[in-house]
């Protein structure tokens, strides 16, 4: 029995938040709907789409714990290709920011409190929930899903960021 | 599968350098220079920024090796906030694309083989080179540093597909 690689992936997640809201903090008020073209992704969408990802990929996929987010929600911030709505700059159609960082921590707070009881052994494993078929050659174990999910956050927190510099 | 810290790390690290490398590649030779403003970040930058990143930190502070990049040359790569020269989107300023992405894979090479040779008892120890104070206040450990670079790859190879998508 040995927990190495899940603490370790439990603590990498633990920093991949503490870093992503601090670029959440530094999105002035003004640019949490910013799109840099039409259709494309907002920092509010972004957030958004990281805590969805977390919350379907680790928390109901290979967790099996009940989803976070409404199925409404999850709907809003999926990516196109996964039959999400696209991204838009219209508030109405979007819970306020403060929620969505709620949402954001609440996802984390239960993915990393579930990854620190698993055990290395699962680790290669594929995912025991109802992931797609299409996608299970992507997200081949637990062992790549939760790698998948330590970059998907760093790579989306810089498109945060570089948003929330713009005039 | 090998539970050890560095081992993982590592991994991480190969897996980003390859979503890197594949982003890239299908960079348009059109955006290699694309900028959201005038001082802010291209993919050219980008990519030499993130060379000297490892190279700074991984090679020269952790690794104790010779660096890659002349001070001549990191200079146009480095934020601003430590003394490097804004991006621009002259063409003369920088190493050509072919060069930049040669010199990644040459100090991406470098890291993982240097990394190679740690066991997870060095991750606790500070960083043994000539690293400035203020860094090390946000580096105390071999560990945090290595947290880092897993994230800074991921967090800028968001922005290089970000603007990659532009039209």
């Amino acid at each position: 029995m040995s927990n190495t690689r899940v603490s370790l992936y439990a603590d990498l997640l633990e920093g991949a938040r503490k870093h992503t809201l601090q670029v959440a903090e530094g999105v002035p008020e003004t640019h949490r709907f910013k799109q840099l073209q039409e259709g494309k992704a907002t920092p509010i969408w972004l957030l958004g789409h990281m805590a969805n990802t977390v919350n379907t990929l680790v928390l109901v996929y290979t967790l099996e714990e009940g989803s976070v987010l409404s199925r409404e929600h999850s709907v809003l911030f999926a990516p196109d290709f996964a039959g999400g709505k696209t991204p838009s700059t219209n508030p109405d159609e979007y819970p306020g920011w403060d929620e969505v960082i709620t949402t954001y921590n609440n996802v984390f707070d239960q993915t990393i409190a579930g990854i620190r009881k698993m055990d290395d052994s699962v680790l290669s494993d594929p995912l025991p929930g109802k992931l797609p078929d299409q996608l299970r050659d992507f997200f081949s174990s637990i062992d790549t899903t939760l790698s998948i999910m330590i970059q998907h956050d760093a790579y989306h927190r810089g498109q945060i960021g570089m948003m929330a510099k713009l005039d | 599968m090998d539970a050890t810290k560095i081992n993982l790390l590592i991994e991480l690290f190969k897996s980003g350098r390859d979503h890197t490398l594949k982003i890239v590649d299908e960079m348009p030779e059109s955006h290699r220079f694309k900028q959201l403003a005038p001082g802010k970040a291209t993919p050219t930058w980008l990519l030499g920024h993130l060379t000297r990143t490892l190279d700074r930190l991984v090679i020269d502070w952790t690794l104790q090796e010779h660096a890659i990049l002349s001070d001549e040359v990191g200079v146009y790569f480095a934020p601003e906030h430590v003394g490097g020269i804004a991006p621009s989107t002259q063409a003369s300023d920088y190493p050509d694309w072919a060069s930049l992405r040669s010199t990644y894979i040459e100090a991406s090479d470098r890291v993982i083989a240097g990394l190679g040779r740690f066991s997870d008892e060095d991750l606790d120890k500070p960083v043994p080179g000539n690293m400035p104070d203020d860094y090390r206040t946000r580096f105390p450990t071999i560990y945090s540093l290595l947290n880092l670079i897993t994230n800074h790859d991921a967090y800028h190879r968001g922005q290089m597909g970000l603007l990659a998508k532009l039209n």
